[in-house]
């Protein structure tokens, strides 16, 4: 095994599986980069280097440079998927979603059911979610409950190096469509990772540690800054479960419930938004379906209900810290 | 369906292909099995010249259990995706990008296949119909886009809504050859789509073909039409029904003869009769299914 | 303090569970010990009496301190004794700093065109002694010796290596036979380690022990909870194993494992389903299944009535996925131990009593 960055795991899942399927393609805007320039071809390899080398692997009949013009492009991979291939399309800012909204909700999601299971879109759609970079409201959301709220979606967050090309591998395999979200903060992320292919099942969520005095959920790279809180929780005596869901849909509600079952107090760590996010929809799950167990509410820690500022003092208000998750625990744990 | 409709009975929405004709069957004369037709909401006439099964497509129209599409889409989401007849998806005009995609996956696969979308005058100015023609040029990809300009998109008319005046013109503008012709004439119809067809089959690319054909009903069925005079509607129906003139056309040319015309009209009146009967009384979809056909793969 | 683990730096005093003054016997629970990864037990390995409880309950020692002194029987010792023997020990303490090879992944050598993994560990014993060769079971890997290594090593090179379709050896496993296995294994040794060698395998490792031994120069043989072909094993936890891809799926079967629940931590369930998800894994595991483990086959008492070196059986009394009434039936010349309050993972959960009859073993037939 050897330490790979988040970046290289992703690379790593799309060379083993443009290796193992010849029906596996790239599509996107900069995937390659250099198309129909004066330099070189395979110039960026994505805006932030995750596609690089493939051009030069597998030709650019598998790797094809896109214009901006995302509903058309995003069509066109749903069309391909339904007739065969399995693309993987890059929506480099998940924020972009607008443009081609109605591809990925209308089309993407509802192809096999509207018309009664006679086709399958084995599509991936990678985009890049997550604050923390300075680049201001159009390029800074997370919008996995969006995606989530959509039957027909997979959507997958992983937190991890070994999470992301494990997940990538199921997505890419797996015959729906699937919204793969990278978060930007974490391409620099490292960890130990297998040169094997490697697939983790969705609906699988990952128990990063366990405690007997609160449950925390969390989501993405709040997964580390919840991994911080509990360390530092851990020295007050407050121990944590600490589940990681890493696929929204689907969603494992039986961890957390179990989780909740023994610990009798949740709180939910979610950059996406305290409004209709996966904060507020976990929440309501439990409540409903684990009610008994509950020893004190339900405590989500999400940014507060506005636009993410470009400003860093701004910005770092807007992100939810180690200090709002320990007090999270700590107001649970004292009901 | 125009009577049916209009005595209750037929769940939704119901957009009449009526006039249309000679659109869908001069493009079906030229596809195969390895090709992909794309449909617009008005989906009758595309599913029966693809050689979808008429009566599933019946019990579809009526939402039934085993119509086409189990009963999930109705009317206006035709899809049988062993004749290679893709549906159409909410937004109009999104069939162009679809179609790019089943064109770059039966040349990434070599097929041999094209696709053919057919798109309404209405959705001309949609975005995505832009972006599909952009991107079918650059990749020069086994496309066909047919608009079936039938001068009204909804209860707006065309002239109104198409800049420049002209949907075939647009054409040259994303580098591929457009043609406009008379949808009230088969064959015109038919020799333009061969031509393009033979275009996509050989790798030259994607072409546009604007057909104008009559639109009979109105946009849906109940549709008081009050933005359109009778007169027009009356007049369309008089000079520009292409059956009528398929029929007078293959007759005077001494290719068909009047007696096996009427044969055949008498064999589909028998038809229609019978697929009526069977699909209002076939079952609808059952209860149990009801979560059925969300996801390939559950887990 | 014990050396459990390549990592192991230093360990924390939990519990002592035996009392001061008192007498203990061999195998007697001394003291509870809590590392980074797990919680074990230190058990004598000579009888005596417990004069002094050096390190205290919450004490973080490194490995190699002195954690008490124990008096032969029926010696008295004065405190000044004790004290100045603690004073001498300390002062030419020096902790041991862990391997750093060790803190590494394994070393992986292509054998057959197989990739393996394995580990040297050269300990602090005669480096020209005859080495231990570790061999896991089925679903494991190398590191289940973790609570053995340390100790063995202070009297000769250990060796533990991940068996093909394990741990982060090649999912290359032939017909999956214990043949295949021992050919793969007896190719590695001719690459590592050509000269004699002891051997232990535990479960499907010890059938893999014992087929290297017929075809090579093996000192001794210790069979850990298993006994080759036709080890009466619960196919119910063979195939739910297998199938298992989830962690509520397989935490039940790594729990049938042991006699202690604390034993399967959070960190092993997660170890085990990294590698099941491996591509292939579960078809590699599924043919040694067949064919090395769920086949029925001769006796294996017939066979071992003539073991190909001298063997003995160690099984932990409390077993639920193979019943250790098989171990009880065994003969001469074999020698069969069975340990109370133990589970499958015998070598895992009293890891100082296997650790003490391994070396003993070794010791006697180098």
């Amino acid at each position: 095994m050897v330490l790979k960055t988040y970046r290289q795991a992703i690379n790593e899942a799309l060379v083993g599986e443009m290796r193992r399927d010849a029906d596996v393609i790239l599509m996107g805007e900069d995937v390659a980069g250099g198309a129909g320039g004066s330099g070189e071809d395979d110039a960026w390899g994505g805006p932030l280097g995750v596609t690089r080398g493939l051009l030069s692997e597998f030709g650019s009949d598998r790797v094809l440079d896109t214009p901006i013009s995302e509903a058309g492009f995003i069509g066109a991979a749903i069309g391909a998927a339904a007739a065969g291939l399995r693309p993987v399309v890059d929506l480099m800012f998940n924020d972009f979603v607008g443009v081609c909204f109605d591809q990925v909700v209308n089309q993407a999601a509802k192809f096999r059911y509207m018309f009664g299971g006679q086709d399958q879109v084995p599509l991936t759609i990678r985009t890049m979610i997550g604050a923390g970079l300075n680049i201001s409201s159009q390029h800074s959301q997370s919008l996995y409950p969006v995606f989530s709220y959509f039957a027909g979606l997979k959507v997958l967050v992983p937190s991890s190096p070994y999470d992301a090309k494990g997940l990538l591998t199921s997505a890419i395999r797996d015959n729906d469509p699937v919204i793969f979200c990278e978060h930007k903060l974490l391409y620099d992320m490292v960890e130990d990772v297998p040169d094997e292919n490697y697939s983790i099942p969705f609906g699988e969520a990952n128990l990063l540690r366990e405690g007997q005095d609160v449950t925390i959920v969390a989501l993405s790279r709040m997964v580390h800054v919840a991994t911080e809180a509990a360390a530092v929780l851990a020295r007050e005596g407050i121990e944590a479960d600490l589940l990681d869901p890493r696929t929204t849909t689907p969603l494992d509600t039986e961890s957390i419930l179990d989780s909740v079952e023994a610990t009798g107090r949740l709180v939910i760590v979610d950059e996406a938004g305290p409004r209709c996010g996966m904060a507020s929809d976990i929440a309501a799950l439990v409540a409903e379906d684990g009610f008994g167990h509950l020893r004190a509410p339900i405590v989500k820690v999400t940014p507060p209900h506005v636009p993410i500022p470009a400003a860093p003092n701004l910005e770092a208000m807007y992100i939810p810290d180690v200090a709002r998750v320990v007090e999270a625990v700590r107001r649970v744990v004292a009901y | 369906m125009h009577v049916e409709f209009a005595g209750g009975g037929v769940p939704g929405f119901v957009h009449l292909y009526a006039g249309q004709e000679a659109s869908a069957a001069g493009v079906c004369a030229h596809l195969t099995g390895r090709d992909v037709l794309l449909n617009t909401h008005r989906a009758h006439g595309p599913a029966i010249a693809r050689g979808a099964d008429i009566f599933a497509v019946a019990k579809e129209i009526y939402c039934r259990g085993d119509g086409l599409c189990r009963g999930r889409g109705g009317s206006a989401h035709l899809h049988d995706a062993a004749n290679g007849l893709w549906a159409a998806n909410s937004g109009v005009g999104s069939g162009v990008a679809l179609g790019c995609g089943a064109a770059l996956a039966a040349r990434t696969k070599g097929t041999g296949g094209v696709a053919v979308a057919l798109v309404g005058d209405g959705a001309v100015n949609q975005g995505v119909v832009s972006e599909g023609l952009n991107l079918a040029s650059i990749w020069k990809l086994p496309l066909v886009v047919v608009f079936e300009n039938n001068g009204y998109g909804e209860a707006t008319a065309a002239e109104y809504a198409i800049a420049g005046g002209s949907i075939a013109h647009r054409a040259e503008a994303f580098g591929m050859p457009g043609h406009r012709v008379d949808g009230s004439d088969y064959f015109v119809v038919s020799e333009s789509v061969g031509t393009a067809v033979s275009r996509a089959r050989r790798g030259d690319g994607p072409s546009l073909i604007e057909v104008d054909v009559p639109r009979f009903f109105g946009h849906f069925e109940g549709d008081a039409q009050t933005y359109r005079s009778p007169e027009e509607a009356e007049r369309a129906r008089r000079e520009r029904d292409c059956l009528v003139k398929f029929r007078e056309s293959v007759i005077s040319d001494g290719v068909l003869e009047a007696e096996s015309l009427d044969l055949i009209d008498g064999e589909v009146a028998h038809l229609i009769e019978r697929v009526y009967t069977e699909a209002k009384a076939a079952p609808l979809p059952p209860d149990s299914e009801f979560m059925e056909y969300i996801y390939a793969d559950s887990h | 303090m014990p050396k459990w683990g390549m990592t192991m730096a230093t360990g924390k005093i939990v519990d002592w569970i035996a009392t001061e003054g008192a007498l203990v016997d061999e195998g007697d629970e001394l003291v509870e010990i809590e590392t980074e990864k797990s919680v074990n037990v230190l058990e004598t390995t000579s009888p005596g009496r417990l004069v002094r409880r050096v390190g205290q309950e919450g004490d973080e020692l490194p490995v190699g301190a002195l954690l008490g002194v124990l008096a032969p029987p029926g010696t008295e010792v004065s405190p000044e004794q004790i004290d100045e023997f603690v004073a001498e020990f300390n002062a030419s303490f020096v902790p041991e700093v862990p391997e750093t090879e060790e803190v590494k992944g394994p070393s992986r050598v292509t054998v057959d065109g197989l990739v393996i993994a394995h580990r040297h560990h050269p300990g602090g014993g005669p480096p020209a002694a005859p080495p231990l060769v570790l061999i896991h079971g089925f679903g494991g890997d190398q590191d289940s010796w973790q609570f053995n290594v340390g100790e063995i090593a202070r009297d000769r090179p250990v060796r533990t290596v991940d068996l093909p379709g394990h741990g982060q050896s090649s999912r290359e496993v032939g017909d999956g036979s214990t043949q295949f296995l021992a050919g793969i294994l007896s190719a590695w040794l001719d690459e590592v380690e050509p000269g004699p060698v002891h051997l232990a395998g535990h479960s499907l490792g010890a059938a893999v022990a014992l087929e290297l031994a017929s075809a090579r120069e093996v000192l001794s043989l210790t069979l850990i909870a298993g006994l080759g072909p036709g080890t009466a094993v619960d196919r119910d936890y063979v195939e739910g194993f297998i199938t298992a891809q989830r962690r509520r799926q397989l935490k039940p079967h790594l729990l049938r494992l042991f006699a202690d629940e604390r034993f399967v931590t959070r960190d092993m369930v997660e170890t085990v389903l990294r590698a099941k998800r491996i591509e292939s894994t579960s078809e590699a595991l599924e043919r040694i299944a067949r064919a090395s483990i769920l086949a029925t086959e001769t006796e294996p008492r017939i066979r071992l009535a003539s073991p190909p070196s001298p063997t003995q059986v160690i099984w932990g009394r409390r077993d639920q996925v193979a019943p250790s009434a098989q171990a009880e039936a065994l003969s001469p010349p074999l020698t069969v131990e069975i340990i109370e309050g133990a589970g499958h993972m015998v070598h895992v959960e009293t890891a100082s009593r296997v650790n003490r009859l391994l070396r003993r073993m070794a010791t006697v037939h180098d």
